[in-house]
């Protein structure tokens, strides 16, 4: 007796609708798995058997072979173990076979007769919704995580008795207004950048960051609030639009990472350790799976201690950061993830924190600081639009300045956002930092006063041309920060700070 | 009376078949023997031919027959069935099973366990 139900499989962060072949037929009793399967589909033999029989159905004294199509592809994951159950319910006639073509499975089978979820399932669901599937079957803690995909139908399942009742329609299925279940973003949580004691320099430089998707280098002794004001970036960003959520959470799922965040619309970020391995950075492994900047994707990079990571995985950035993008290729296959984040660096001047305080002398000779500050390549720096140095702030029992809240820095970067996604409406690209060439003469026009501002700068300051580049990409945000159509010189002396701030330790004539 | 360990083999087998005989299965063999090996008793359950490997006086009959039939002597039975099943003509026509047996001697009291579907 041949049944044949539906599963997927994952390739990078996209899913392939897999055919699931359950034969029974006389013979030897026995049971074997064929079509490419890895040890962890294999040993769904027993995690099957068990669930099967711990949940009153009685497992087949026959030879069961299934088969996995198409069977040239690769697989693995625990997810096939649902599929083959119902496949050897149907073939053994203990349940009735409904509509196999528009039906698919994902869960791994406990021996308890739970379903539990899978790693990487809403790119499954997604890829199945593609292929005509109009009823999926899956566990409970996948579901919340596929509530977001529309016109399908998503039955949750507890465990195999549970199942066989929804599937025979016997049980109501809950409606899909679940989405509630995901509660109010808790801003709090993630603190607010009044906490900030002074910092106002830093703090402006996020919201141009924020605003125009740029990427910046924050320099400052220990203590001074660099990692403070990276962890409260995402509470100054706009929230994520359905369609980035879903790319995000692609990648979040097949990484097994919570989702929780990402299903309130909150942007990622990502913190790796300086330790961290190019393989973890970027993306690899013998399961290729993605890296940080990936993870990273739609949101923030945080890299604290820039100089301490490998000198090798930094240089790995350069490509993801143009193209947004990274395709780790393989022999037999390549694979791609989507890289599109904001980079946020931090670092200390010097190996020993302290040059450049006025509290502290600073025990570096000028050697090392150059080897240390070296860490940081030419063409990585490059790509860096914002350098901003940080003081120790003095502690004062009253604060005077009145510090500024994320939620008002969060509006101000909405609007910034909107007049680009304006302005872009026609274009390829949709922020500021992706300005170059023909587009970027086309869209940061200047008056003349501002172009001789710049020859100047590129004269008496020794800017580079490349530099000029990026300083009229930052303008052109600090304007639209300002609601203004037209740089003004205001906004290119601040952009030029910026960037000086990057030659006063690089010394950089390029 | 004294027994060897073959005649006792045998009478614990013979008490097997009448066991099963009342269950409603019919004997179809008894020690039945290829050159690769021997199977105690094959019995028809309906359509299901089942093969039987009879344990006789077992300190305890509280075990998992895979404890006591072990995965060579499992590997030997069932090649022998798959022979039977040719000999007959009925290899991959009719469902087949394998059973243990399993017979203790406790105070002069006999007892048995049966294992459907054991390996």
């Amino acid at each position: 007796m041949l049944t044949i139900v539906q599963t997927c499989t994952l390739i990078g962060i996209d899913g392939v609708v897999i055919r699931v072949e359950v034969n029974l037929s006389n013979g030897l009793p026995g049971f074997s798995i064929v079509g490419l399967a890895d040890p962890s589909i294999k040993e769904a033999k027993e995690r099957v058997r068990v669930c099967i029989q711990n949940s009153g159905f009685s497992f087949p004294v026959k030879k069961i072979v299934v088969n996995l199509a198409p069977a040239s592809i690769k697989k693995s994951g625990t997810h096939f173990d649902f599929s083959i159950a119902v496949g050897i319910l149907i073939a053994s006639e203990q349940i009735e076979k409904t509509t196999p073509r528009s039906e698919a499975f994902l869960g791994e089978c406990s021996l308890n007769g739970d379903i539990r979820g899978v790693i990487g399932c809403l790119p499954m669901v997604l890829a199945l919704k593609s292929a005509g599937v109009k009823r999926i079957f899956l566990s409970e803690e996948n579901w919340i995580e596929c509530l977001m995909v529309k016109e399908i139908e998503l039955i949750p399942v507890k465990d195999l008795t549970d199942f066989v009742a929804c599937y025979h329609n016997k049980k109501e299925t809950e409606p899909r207004s679940a989405l509630d279940k995901v509660d109010q973003i808790h801003y709090s949580v993630l603190g607010d950048f009044s906490d900030i004691q002074g910092q106002s320099e830093a703090v402006r430089a996020m919201q141009i960051a924020a605003a125009g998707r740029h990427n910046a280098l924050m320099i400052g002794g220990p203590g001074v609030g660099k990692t403070m004001i990276a962890k409260r970036m995402p509470t100054i960003m706009p929230l994520l639009t359905e369609e980035e959520q879903i790319a995000t959470m692609k990648i979040h799922s097949v990484a097994g990472m919570p989702l929780e965040t990402i299903i309130q619309g909150l942007p990622p970020v990502r913190m790796p350790h300086h330790t961290i391995t190019k393989a973890a950075l970027v993306g690899g492994g013998n399961r290729v799976l993605p890296g940080e900047i990936s993870l990273a994707h739609h949101g923030i990079l945080f890299l604290d201690e820039l100089p301490e990571f490998d000198r090798h995985t930094l240089e790995l950035l350069r490509e993801p950061i143009e193209e947004h993008r990274i395709r780790i290729a393989r022999s037999a296959h390549s694979i791609e993830f989507p890289s599109d984040f904001i980079l946020i660096a931090a670092m200390n001047p010097c190996p020993c924190g302290n040059y450049g305080s006025k509290y502290h002398p600073c025990t570096c000779s000028r050697r090392e600081r150059k080897r240390y500050l070296d860490h940081i390549s030419g063409p990585l720096r490059d790509r860096l639009d914002l350098f901003i140095e940080m003081e120790e702030p003095l502690y004062t029992y009253e604060p005077s300045q009145k510090t500024v809240t994320s939620q008002e820095l969060r509006a101000s970067v909405l609007l910034a956002r909107q007049h680009q996604t304006e302005r872009y409406q026609h274009e390829m690209f949709h922020s500021n930092a992706e300005l170059a060439g023909g587009e970027l003469s086309k869209y940061c026009q200047l008056s003349r006063d501002s172009k001789r501002l710049l020859q100047q700068a590129n004269r008496k300051l020794r800017i580079s041309l490349r530099s000029i580049v990026r300083i009229q990409r930052i303008a052109r945000t600090i304007a639209d920060l300002d609601q203004e159509d037209q740089i003004k010189e205001a906004h290119l002396l601040e952009a030029i700070h910026y960037k000086q701030n990057s030659s006063r330790y690089w010394g950089d004539g390029e | 009376m004294r027994m060897n360990r073959r005649e006792k083999g045998a009478m614990y087998e013979q008490k097997s078949a009448s066991y099963l005989e009342s269950l409603g299965y019919q004997v179809c063999a008894m020690n039945y023997r290829t050159r690769v090996g021997e199977i105690d008793l094959i019995v028809k359950d309906k359509e299901t031919f089942v093969f039987v490997e009879v344990k006789s006086l077992l300190a305890n009959l509280d075990f998992h027959p895979s404890e006591r039939v072990d995965y060579r002597k499992q590997q030997r039975i069932r090649k022998v069935a798959v022979q039977y099943m040719l000999e007959i003509n009925e290899y991959e026509k009719s469902p087949m099973r394998f059973d243990v047996m399993a017979w203790q001697l406790l105070a002069g009291k006999e007892n048995f366990q049966h294992y459907i579907n054991a390996f």
